[in-house]
């Protein structure tokens, strides 16, 4: 498969001291990403690195086969942005929007965008800031997706919506994906238990660097939490686990192939991991 | 840039009722003493711009128009053009305070109108060709008390000028000289502009939030 978006060397740092990187990242054409990582880790960094919002220190993006910073103007007019701190001014209305964003992008579409706003029972009329938040997270998501992008960058998509929006919403990303098979989504979202069942990739960062990356299913099936107590886990070689945690005197191992340690170590009591389970001991566990 | 240019004329109209209300007291006040008070017009566009500075500052701006393709050029073109738009505008509302002045004060020789409001014009240029490139490379937050600045010298001005001693140093040149150093000093300072509005689009696309 070939790769949409291809990082090297990617790294970044704040003048509070924080280093974003060294990344290396490829997304496949036609997948979905997803990114994970506590508040404060370096998704928004990552995404606003690709966006040339940030400027890198280091490093090379290339978006189709182009180099981001070079083809910056013909890459943006194939991105598709929802994030908080990135849109129009709310004092406009969705239909001063249209007009703007016409003028912006190339391939701006009023035809679907209305379609999306009437979908969305969003008033054309009303100020953005009279918007209910999840009203306004669906305009959003609305105005990203009215010039055809081929990538779709979202940023917490589907923060602060109810079920039924945020199930139609969702709907929407698949159908995005299976319009074309190269359109591709890169997700961050706090909210694990959804990217599990929408991601095929997922990536997860902590203090600026990729500590996980690979397949959702692989890492789900092949993934897994053993918990021993305190003599039993000294016996445990350090090689043979990633992280762990104690907790009320038990001690819970996070393992990367849970075939291999059932052999090694004859535990039947390896249960599988989740998404959220992961980040935690990926993250707080001790290595 | 046409839709920055429209997102900034409605920025705009959400800042414009006081700055309209100021504006129609010196047009008042204009019809009384006309030189001061078209100068003093003429540095409220600079007010204006710096109101929509913040208003992008308050909305995050910068982040979105480095989200779009082109985006960071097309916004420094937009703030030009509005910034051209408001001095072509206010220089018209000059004119109509001019013509009622003209009728108010029929001793009024009204050869110094384009003089007047040329020269202003190119002084406001020159305000704009200072400012913008200098917002652009260190933020609105440190160029508002240069606008600032700007605004309260022309209040001072409004207040100690005399506009007989104007006219005065004025009458010491011929029409023609007069009629040609505005037309030069538009020039000059259109020139100038189109430098900083180059400068402008290389610091602006340099610099990161």
């Amino acid at each position: 498969m070939n790769n949409i978006i291809e990082i090297k060397g990617l790294s970044k740092k704040y003048k509070n001291g924080f280093q974003f990187g060294k990344v290396d990242l490829n997304v496949q054409a036609g997948r979905i990403l997803g990114v994970i990582g506590e508040d404060g880790a370096g998704k928004t960094t990552l995404f606003k690195c690709l966006l040339n919002i940030l400027h890198k220190d280091s490093g090379t993006v290339n978006i189709f086969g182009k180099d981001a910073l070079e083809y910056d103007s013909e890459v943006k007019e194939d991105i598709g942005v929802v994030m908080d701190d990135v849109f129009v001014p709310d004092v406009l209305n969705p239909k001063e929007v249209d007009s703007m964003m016409g003028s912006l992008y190339r391939n701006w579409d009023s035809r679907v965008y209305f379609d999306y706003l009437n979908k969305f029972n969003i008033p054309l009329d009303k100020k953005i800031l009279t918007l209910s938040a999840g009203s306004l997270k669906k305009f959003q998501i609305a105005t990203a997706l009215s010039h055809h992008p081929k990538i779709l960058l979202l940023d917490e998509p589907t923060n602060g919506l109810d079920p039924i929006v945020k199930n139609e919403v969702l709907r929407i990303f698949s159908d995005f994906i299976n319009k074309d098979k190269d359109n591709t989504i890169i997700v961050s979202s706090n909210i694990t238990s959804e990217l599990e069942s929408l991601c095929d990739d997922i990536v997860l960062i902590d203090k600026g660097s990729i500590v996980l990356n690979g397949e959702m299913d692989d890492i789900l099936e092949n993934y897994g939490i053993v918990s021993f107590d305190e003599k039993d886990f000294d016996k445990v070689d350090k090689k043979d686990y990633l992280t762990y945690m104690v907790d009320n005197g038990k001690y819970h191992v996070l393992v990367a192939n849970k075939k291999d340690f059932k052999k090694k170590y004859k535990k039947n009591n390896i249960v599988d991991v989740n998404l959220e389970e992961l980040m935690i001991l990926m993250v707080k566990g001790v290595k | 840039m046409k839709g920055l240019l429209k997102k900034d004329c409605t920025l705009l109209k959400s800042v414009a009722l006081p700055i309209i209300a100021i504006m129609v007291m010196l047009a008042v006040a204009g019809v009384v003493e006309y030189i001061d008070v078209i100068y003093t017009l003429i540095l409220w566009s600079l007010i204006i711009i710096t109101a929509i500075f913040n208003q992008d500052r308050f909305y995050r701006m910068d982040e979105f128009v480095s989200s779009i393709p082109d985006g960071k050029t097309k916004s420094v073109k937009s703030k030009y053009v509005l910034a051209v738009m408001l001095v072509l505008g206010l220089s018209l509302v000059s004119l109509i305070v001019a013509g009622i002045y003209t009728r108010v004060h029929v001793n009024f020789d009204y050869r110094f109108i384009p003089v007047t409001i040329l020269a202003t014009m190119a002084f406001a240029f020159l305000g704009f060709a200072l400012f913008l490139p200098l917002t652009y490379r260190v933020g609105i937050l440190k160029t508002s008390f240069l606008s600032g600045l700007w605004s309260v010298a022309g209040m001072l001005f409004l207040f100690i000028s005399s506009e007989s001693e104007i006219i005065k140093l004025l009458g010491n040149y011929t029409w023609n000289t007069l009629y040609l150093s505005c037309g030069l000093m538009i020039f000059a300072s259109l020139c100038i502009l189109y430098v900083s509005y180059i400068l402008s689009i290389k610091w602006y696309l340099k610099r990161e939030r």
